[in-house]
């Protein structure tokens, strides 16, 4: 208290305490107006005699919007001893566009300004998304209250009673820009969230082009061959394919990794990889018995990260027009022979592929008439909750392959139309692959 | 989705889940019913007649604990499940690890073997 003040410190403390003893008068005036001038000489003991405290740099920058000059002049004292930069408005509108430059932390306004009372410029700031986190602090009068109150209801974070108490401009402050900076670290985390789910849907973005570009070409000759692959929302499982093994056999398979992912993608085009370059040791491609049961010694769950896949895998020999197919936990295909409109479930027994090691897959056959129509899918075609709650069956979308019209190809655009119509959203669950070949 | 402790004793554990077997319903039972299946390593009586659906994640915690239990010789018994959901257990071949019971005393008597 009674170090000495520097000299410019003493002459603009001398040049203030002249302008004080004018704004404030002296023990002659008024009651109110005596409560004032006690007040602020306190504040200006304060503001003079305290050493300076803006130790640490800046702390925030407040902007301090009030037409009283004096009024403002001490509160900037007192917030720059605190170490904040301290700017300042005449009148609302101009306050309005100083916030909406940015930089400003914390506003300091007077209830009654020029121009733009306290409740227009806070139902204007509250509107505008660039000014609406800014925490603003009401100076006021108490004859105000009442404005003060519609004010805070108005969305003001604080209110200071004029003539200003320090302790309480300190605390109010402090306790202002607190919850300003957690408001900030929200934000900047709310950022930093929304950037990172940004990255992974471009990053599921690329991977579903990457395993599009595994899928064949639709096939045209000696049969025709198409698919449809919708992946859910966030990459599932699926993988599918078919390639000519020799001149004779034409082999054609899905799989459908559990569980849904990047994990689960990674893992489907690894076999899909496999399968399209027939690089299972020991093998016999033409051989759904062998491919099955290689596969499933070539990647066991607890190798792959606890996951299973199921896989229908067929040969079609073209010479003797016979399909031989195996399972691995994997739905049947569907065969409609021509004119009939009840398929045959092309099932075969065998578990899911790395499920258990040594496990067997029994391969089953059957003749394939001229007309034929194989369908291949996963279950994300037909376990659809419908919006009575009930799970739409393997029968039902039997049914509806069934219903396709005989004498024309196949229409994989309208079953998929049908399959989002039972979804009741163009978003999947899960994915939906579905391969139709007519023989 | 819920798990439903009948008993466990020295013998066998009882259980019952009911609900939707999809991937969020995994999540809210799985530590639990590896808990009280693969970890307790005794026969597993379960009784999934109260579940409306299941999905492949749900297939992977079956097949999880029936191959834990095997390796100690024990077994993992599903009971009264719903007609579509016995149709994906029989489509997953599951089977050859899984007893699949729709008859309560059968299934109790091979729970206490």
């Amino acid at each position: 208290m009674e170090s000495a003040p520097e000299p410019k410190r003493a002459r603009s403390a001398a040049s203030t305490r002249a302008h004080l003893d004018k704004v404030f008068g002296t023990a002659e005036t008024a009651p109110a107006q005596r409560l004032r001038s006690a007040v602020g000489r306190q504040l200006f003991e304060y503001v003079l005699e305290k050493p300076s405290a803006a130790q640490a740099g800046p702390q925030g920058r407040i902007l301090v919007v009030d037409h009283d000059h004096l009024s403002r002049d001490i509160l900037a004292r007192n917030l720059q001893r605190e170490g904040y930069v301290v700017e300042f408005e005449d009148d609302g509108p101009r306050a309005l566009a100083r916030l909406s430059e940015g930089n400003i932390d914390l506003a300091l306004w007077e209830v009654q300004l020029p121009g733009l009372n306290g409740l227009d410029m806070l139902n204007q700031a509250r509107q505008d998304p660039l000014l609406r986190h800014i925490p603003v602090v009401l100076l006021s009068e108490v004859k105000n209250v009442d404005m003060v109150i519609r004010c805070i209801e108005a969305g003001a974070d604080d209110y200071l009673p004029k003539p200003f108490n320090p302790a309480l401009l300190k605390a109010r402050i402090r306790a202002s820009m607190e919850r300003k900076n957690l408001r900030d670290q929200e934000q900047r985390l709310l950022a930093q969230i929304k950037a990172h789910q940004e990255r992974l849907r471009i990053e599921l973005a690329e991977a579903t082009t990457y395993l599009m570009s595994l899928l064949p070409q639709p096939l045209r000759e000696p049969f025709t061959a198409n698919w449809r692959f919708i992946p859910s929302s966030e990459l599932g499982g699926d993988c599918f394919g078919y390639h000519w093994i020799d001149e004779d056999h034409f082999a054609l398979y899905l799989l459908d990794v559990c569980g849904h992912g990047v994990g689960a993608a990674l893992l489907s085009v690894t076999v899909l990889n496999v399968l399209r370059s027939q690089a299972l040791t020991g093998a016999d491609f033409r051989n759904p018995s062998e491919v099955l049961g290689a596969a499933n010694q070539a990647f066991p769950m607890e190798r792959q990260n606890d996951r299973y896949f199921t896989l229908w895998y067929g040969v079609y020999q073209r010479s003797t027009r016979k399909l031989t197919y195996g399972s691995g936990g994997h739905p049947p295909a569907l065969l409609f022979e021509p004119g009939a409109i009840t398929a045959k479930k092309l099932a075969a027994r065998g578990m899911m592929v790395g499920g258990m090691p040594n496990s067997r897959y029994p391969s089953q056959s059957c003749e394939i008439l001229p007309g034929s129509r194989l369908f291949l899918f996963c279950d994300g075609a037909y376990e659809i909750t419908l919006p009575d709650g009930r799970i739409y069956t393997l029968g039902e979308f039997a049914s509806l392959l069934g219903q396709l019209p005989a004498d024309a190809p196949v229409d994989l655009d309208a079953v998929v139309a049908q399959i989002r119509q039972l979804r009741g959203s163009s978003e999947l669950e899960d994915d939906l692959s579905l391969i139709a070949i007519q023989f | 989705m819920e798990l439903k402790v009948i008993s466990a004793d020295d013998v066998y554990t009882h259980l019952a889940l009911s609900g939707k077997l999809d991937i969020l319903g995994v999540g809210e039972i799985e530590n639990k019913f590896i808990g009280y299946t693969a970890a307790r390593k005794k026969n597993a009586l379960v009784d999934i007649s109260g579940i409306t659906f299941m999905g492949s994640m749900g297939l992977r915690i079956f097949l999880s604990a029936a191959r834990s239990l095997a390796l100690e010789k024990k077994s993992l018994i599903l009971l009264n499940p719903q007609p579509l959901v016995k149709e994906v257990l029989e489509a997953s071949g599951i089977e050859d690890l899984v007893v699949i019971e729709d008859n309560a005393e059968s299934a109790l008597a091979k729970a206490k073997a």
